[in-house]
């Protein structure tokens, strides 16, 4: 199936000589083989071996031709490019005699002119490169043969690991047994890119601090898709890969900010102009993403979600393209990559959709992270005393849970004051400048924000309300 | 032609779907049995149309004209109830109807509308509404590679037994891509688009690269390069691909049955 050679493709140079090929190169490469032949009957050194006339047979240095000043002068001679056919004598004659002593036709001389003409004519001069005719490069074959070279890197490594400190990797799920239940639900990935995604995961986690790995899913794009990955930092690890997009946005906001200020606006008119502080390894962000085009294609890890490109997120409807880099234009405006929208669809469905059988995680009771202003418990940990369910129970909604906590309408999961913190350095600032009288205007103000809320962690899917 | 050999779902699985095991087996047995007791001259796939509580299998079954053809439902993969013929007045109300399909064929939809005095509420079953989403989807999504069919001297539609497949190279063009469905003139085109891209005989339908708007077509090239793939971002869900060694293609459709109205906003 693979060996079709794309019919546009430029032949590759085949051993033989080769009329654009520097003189130098000639020489060093055709002396030992072409002038040989001829020689036969002359030199004696040699003795007669029927394989003498194969073109690829090693002649030692030894019985080569004495090279001359007049042999070489007259070689350069002969190898003087024409202008008008780009050919050379030298190689021209090398070609007529190969292909002589490859066919061996009788009463040779007789057909020598035709012979040369024949070798003449099927060397194809492109005078026009974009003629209908003319040899072009196919570039659409390129990129696949570029998911080839890469997939194939996917079968070395695996070949040449070392047993290593396995404890010292992250943990992988055993992709290729899901996928056989994945398949009863009518969906697959296809059993080789299964296997191949098995064989990049297991590099991922060798190369990136992460202590486990999910496959989140696929998502198709009108040019590419993304395969998706969820992963979990191991605890202390330095992020290597931690979003860029931090300053960047806070520079905006301080921009937007100053801009605010010049203008002498009245503060908190509009929108909420301080942005709303992201989660940093919880909620939201939890777990980092890493998306590729294909299986064995480089790992891309996604921005952390932003809350307020999450809220934009929830507005718009895009295709995806396949190109992370691709500016989302839309109404409402998103304002941002492909990457970050990708990054909110995907915290979006986690969200709504990842379920498990009731019971089979629990609220972890030693956490003791409860505060006033979220009362609900965060922390699920596996329910060392799980029981599976009945085929029948789980065939019920009221038995299967979200395990994925609800993202608050302000795009995050635990809810934070809009206005700023009390005791917040950055909004006492805020409030130092302005007037006194202000200042406790906000102060009320910010506490008469009511906080948002939504059903918990665990919360069974039957107490799902549509949109 | 719309159709999906059993033997070629892998290739589906490129898009991320594919049918179990108990479907295909099922699906192989009733389909043969169905074409034996309707003396259909061949059967296929069509498709599955996802419905809240059940599932719809669709398959097609072809006679002399390669145009008019049968349509089958079934919901248990083993009974196939023929599709009822939508006349064009129903095709309007059907077009009015955005949900989800129930997956009880008797469902009732009402339009809306607040019925006139005397009048009847105006309703569409879900039945016929999935035989005119058949229709609406084969009209629009329909599409077969540029050589697989031709027509004869008798201007009759022939499948071409000699179609090499499109070259490897040519695969993600969407111009060798054509919509398999009547009503296309040659007559109708200028001169200069005849002499530059037409061949009387193979171009005998509208090419895809003409689809408005610009990009609903998603056309991607997997297994290095060897596969086309073609998906229909009007009707998500409908796929198509082709391969050129061994000469191959097929389609199905695997979604909600939900025309994708947000297209414009959406590229």
């Amino acid at each position: 199936m693979e060996e079709d050679p794309v019919e546009l493709v430029v032949p590759e140079p085949i051993p033989e000589p080769t009329p654009s090929a520097p003189p130098e190169e000639v020489e060093k490469e055709e002396q030992p083989a072409q002038p040989t032949p001829p020689a036969e009957p002359t030199t004696a050194a040699p003795p007669q071996h029927p394989f003498l006339d194969r073109k690829d047979f090693y002649i030692p240095p030894a019985s080569r031709l004495p090279e001359g000043s007049e042999l070489a002068l007259a070689k350069a001679f002969l190898m003087t490019q024409s202008e008008k056919s780009n050919l050379n004598l030298y190689d021209h004659l090398t070609e007529v005699i190969v292909r002589i002593l490859e066919t061996r036709p009788g009463n040779v001389v007789d057909a020598f002119e035709t012979l040369s003409a024949d070798i003449k004519r099927s060397h194809f001069v492109v005078d026009r490169p974009n003629a209908p005719g003319a040899f072009q490069k196919a570039s659409e074959v390129a990129p696949a043969n570029e998911i080839g070279a890469a997939q194939v890197k996917l079968f070395e490594k695996s070949g040449l690991e070392e047993p290593g400190d396995p404890e010292a990797f992250g943990e992988i799920p055993d992709i290729m047994d899901l996928s056989n239940l994945w398949e009863w639900a009518g969906v697959s990935l296809g059993k080789e890119e299964t296997f191949m995604l098995f064989l990049s995961l297991k590099s991922l986690v060798t190369s990136k601090p992460l202590q486990s790995v999910r496959l989140w899913g696929k998502i198709l794009g009108a040019k590419a898709n993304y395969l998706i990955i969820e992963g979990e930092l191991k605890e202390g690890a330095v992020d290597e890969d931690a979003p860029q997009v931090e300053e960047e946005v806070q520079e905006n906001a301080e921009e937007k900010k100053e801009a605010e200020e010049d203008e002498d606006v009245p503060k908190r008119k509009e929108k909420p102009v301080i942005p709303l502080p992201r989660e940093e390894r919880v909620g939201v962000n939890k777990y980092v993403y890493y998306v590729c085009n294909y299986a064995g294609g480089p790992w891309t890890r996604l921005p952390d979600v932003i809350p307020e490109k999450l809220q934009a997120s929830r507005r718009i409807r895009k295709f995806f393209t396949g190109d992370l880099n691709h500016k989302i234009v839309s109404y409402p405006p998103f304002n941002d990559t492909e990457a970050q929208y990708l990054r909110c669809q995907i915290a979006r469905i986690s969200a709504a959709t990842v379920v498990s059988p009731s019971g089979y995680y629990t609220f972890d009771q030693e956490d003791e992270n409860e505060d006033e202003e979220n009362p609900q418990p965060q922390n699920i940990i596996i329910n060392p005393e799980f029981e599976s369910l009945s085929p029948e129970q789980l065939i019920d909604p009221a038995n299967w849970v979200h395990h994925v906590p609800y993202i608050l309408p302000q795009g995050r999961v635990t809810w934070e004051n809009p206005l700023g913190q009390k005791g917040e350095e950055e909004a006492n600032e805020d409030e130092d400048e302005e007037e006194g009288s202000d200042a406790g205007e906000g102060e009320e103000e910010r506490e008469n924000v009511e906080p948002e809320t939504g059903p918990g962690i665990l919360s069974p899917l039957s107490s799902d309300e549509g949109p | 032609m719309s159709f999906i050999n059993l033997d070629d779902l892998p290739y589906l699985t490129l898009v991320g779907f594919t049918l179990n095991t108990e479907e295909k087996a099922a699906i192989q047995s009733s389909l043969q049995v169905k074409k034996e007791q309707e003396k259909l001259e061949e059967i296929w796939l069509w498709g599955k149309i996802l419905g809240v509580q059940r599932d719809y299998f669709i398959a097609q079954a072809t006679k002399d004209n390669l145009f008019s053809r049968k349509f089958y439902y079934s919901i248990d993969l083993v009974n196939w109830l023929q599709l009822p013929d939508v006349p064009s007045s129903d095709m309007d109300r059907i077009s009015q109807v955005h949900g989800r399909f129930t997956g009880d064929p008797a469902f009732e939809y009402s339009l809306g509308e607040e019925p006139e005095e005397g009048a009847e509420e105006k309703t569409i079953n879900e039945e016929k509404r999935l035989s005119g989403t058949v229709a609406l989807i084969n009209y629009e999504t329909e599409i077969v590679p540029r050589g697989a069919y031709y027509r004869d001297t008798l201007h009759q539609l022939q499948k071409n037994v000699n179609f090499s497949g499109i070259p490897k190279g040519e695969l993600s063009q969407l111009t060798h891509y054509l919509h398999f469905r009547e009503g296309f003139d040659i007559n109708k085109r200028t001169l200069q688009e005849r002499a530059d891209a037409f061949d009387e005989s193979i171009d005998i339908f509208e090419t895809i690269a003409n689809d408005e708007p610009k990009g609903v077509w998603s056309c991607q090239t997997e297994r290095t390069g060897s596969v086309a793939i073609l998906r229909s971002l009007l009707w998500p869900g409908y796929v198509f691909f082709h391969t050129a060694n061994p000469p191959k293609w097929g389609s199905m459709y695997y979604g909600t049955g939900q025309r994708n109205l947000n297209i414009g906003f959406m590229l």
